[in-house]
């Protein structure tokens, strides 16, 4: 047991704690870099069609102001999701592709 | 050995499964919660009497005239005050009281008419509690001291709030059914700019639950209470069966309520409009010029995406513009902000519990409670007459609150929507920083300061 105790101190010694977060925060700020690309894409194919932000025609009213939030669940829905459902030619053209093997 | 590890590899994704499934029936639970309905009791005290209305002429009005008005009404005897001509008529079998009053209220010769309601003793001088029986569910109406504005202001049918919106539950049409907790409420003539036809049906839900925050028939002995229950609505649907409607039908319903006369008057001093887009519209700000010089005021939801942009319309200057606060007067997380912000009011955040009829948790979400439909059974069944009690949050739930305000102020006297705005923003519970800020506008309305005229002096 103690031997156990110790091997797993020194495994987490020799995993380097400090180096760890710095590796999760350069995930979230490629992750973050490669949304905003996507969105500046999303929004550059919405703006050709003179579409909203949401993917409809520009004179376009919503209950609530936005069709991303439902006042019955309180929940909001991810506006790229919302717009791929509705045109999956945007995210064709915008989508990172699928990595594959 | 290998067959060992196929079993065993086997009854591992096995477990992978069945633990997947559990986790999804666990987020259709929370999706079912989102309803939080509550059944109503179907019988209870009455706030009105039954098979009576109380029906005031026009002093011209010759009593063989009024006699001939109610038999036709659907009338069977009445009584004749001994100091005005006002009758108390009995109906005839089969009469509803609602439909009489229709029919009365058209008549050229009637002054007003209404329910003969039921006096009751031991109301607190200066207050006044309904007893509907989930009103203590309804922290929203707590919040802003409602039974001591009901004291001062209730609201009667000569002014109107036209709710532009997916429509309301207002009557038996075809497949939709008026909801049950607007009993004697009052609708005006609306019109249905999506189907291009006079019923103003709810097909959605929305429409229904933001006009019960106004004008739900109070103190029935049956679910919830409104906050302007003495008003008439106005059901004008500009948004589809998903919420979705145009500039073009906004502006057309706008004109309509506008427009709309009653024996030659304009009821419409109110529009409330709990929707907005995130485009501009010359169209539909020209409408909403129109209506505020026709002395119409106009209220709409900031919106819902927490961003720093208040949709339009509500960005307009002559418009105003509602956030949302949760029970605890924090900011709703949806709620958009931005120097056009006007004030904020209750929408809730169905994520927390922070009331209830005690002011302490009491397991049921702070959502804004009122009766409509089950928008699930409408979309899968195509069914219009599943009424529950729904808690909702959002900028739509708050908006409804200020134009009940704006509507107790057109019957205290006010008439001008400038006046209206600046009774409604001085009058304000100071949030957040000191003054007007962004995040909540001049701040938490305050029904009972703004109708002393307190808004007025300032």
């Amino acid at each position: 047991m103690g031997l156990i105790l110790s091997l797993l101190l020194a495994g987490s010694v020799a995993a380097g704690p400090k180096e760890k977060p710095v590796t999760n925060k350069t995930k979230i700020a490629s992750a973050k870099a490669a949304r905003a690309r996507e969105e500046k894409c999303v929004d550059r194919w919405l703006a050709e069609r003179k579409l909203d932000p949401y993917g409809s025609p520009a004179e376009t009213m919503y209950a609530g102001g936005t069709p991303l939030f439902d006042e019955a669940t309180g929940r909001q829905i991810d506006r790229l999701e919302y717009i791929y459902r509705k045109h999956p030619e945007a995210k064709a053209a915008c989508a990172p592709a699928p990595k594959t093997r | 050995m290998s067959r060992t590890i196929r079993i065993l590899a086997l009854l591992a994704a096995l477990a992978i499964v069945v633990d997947l499934v559990g986790h999804r029936r666990a987020l259709l639970a929370d999706d079912v919660y989102r309803v939080a309905s509550v059944r109503i009791p179907e019988r209870g005290l009455r706030a009105y009497r039954p098979g009576e209305v109380i029906v005031q002429f026009k002093e011209a009005v010759r009593d063989r005239d009024a006699s001939d008005m109610m038999r036709e009404a659907g009338g069977r005897s009445a009584r004749r005050s001994d100091f005005s001509p006002r009758y108390l008529v009995r109906l005839d079998d089969g009469f509803e009281i609602a439909d009489v009053l229709d029919r009365l209220r058209t008549m050229p010769g009637v002054d007003f008419a209404e329910p003969n309601g039921i006096a009751r003793a031991f109301q607190r001088a200066g207050y006044f509690t309904p007893h509907d029986p989930f009103y203590t569910s309804q922290w929203n109406f707590r919040m802003l001291d409602v039974e001591r504005m009901w004291g001062i202001q209730k609201g009667d049918t000569s002014v109107a709030v036209a709710i532009l919106d997916t429509g309301i539950a207002y009557e038996d049409f075809g497949p939709y059914r008026k909801a049950p907790d607007f009993g004697a409420a009052v609708f005006l003539q609306g019109h249905d700019f999506i189907n291009g036809d006079d019923h103003a049906n709810d097909d959605n839900f929305h429409g229904t639950h933001v006009a019960s925050t106004i004008a739900e028939a109070t103190d029935n002995n049956i679910g919830v209470a409104g906050l302007a229950f003495g008003c008439a609505l106005m059901p004008v649907k500009v948004l589809d069966n998903e919420g979705v409607g145009s500039f073009f039908v906004v502006a057309e319903g706008i004109d309509y309520a506008v427009n709309f006369t009653l024996n030659g008057q304009h009821p419409v001093k109110v529009i409330n409009l709990s929707l907005g887009g995130d485009s501009t519209s010359t169209t539909v700000r020209q409408a909403v010029d129109r209506a505020v010089a026709a002395g119409v005021t106009v209220v709409a939801a900031a919106g819902n995406e927490s961003t720093g942009k208040v949709s339009f319309p509500a960005a307009l200057p002559n418009v105003i513009g509602v956030g949302a606060v949760d029970g605890r007067k924090v900011k709703a997380p949806y709620s958009n902000f931005g120097p056009e912000l006007s004030v904020v009011a209750p929408g809730g955040d169905i994520r927390r519990d922070d009331t209830g009829p005690d002011g302490v948790p009491d397991g049921r979400p702070d959502g804004v409670l009122q009766q409509t439909f089950d928008p699930d059974t409408a979309l899968e069944q195509g069914r219009y007459d599943d009424f529950h009690y729904f808690f909702v949050v959002g900028t739509s739930q708050a908006t409804p609150h200020v134009a009940a305000l704006a509507a107790l102020l057109y019957r205290q006297g006010i008439t001008q929507p400038a006046a209206i705005k600046a009774a409604i923003e001085n009058s304000a519970e100071d949030l957040g920083a000191p003054g007007r800020d962004d995040t909540f506008g001049h701040g938490l309305i305050r029904p009972v300061v703004a109708l002393r005229g307190y808004g007025l002096n300032q």
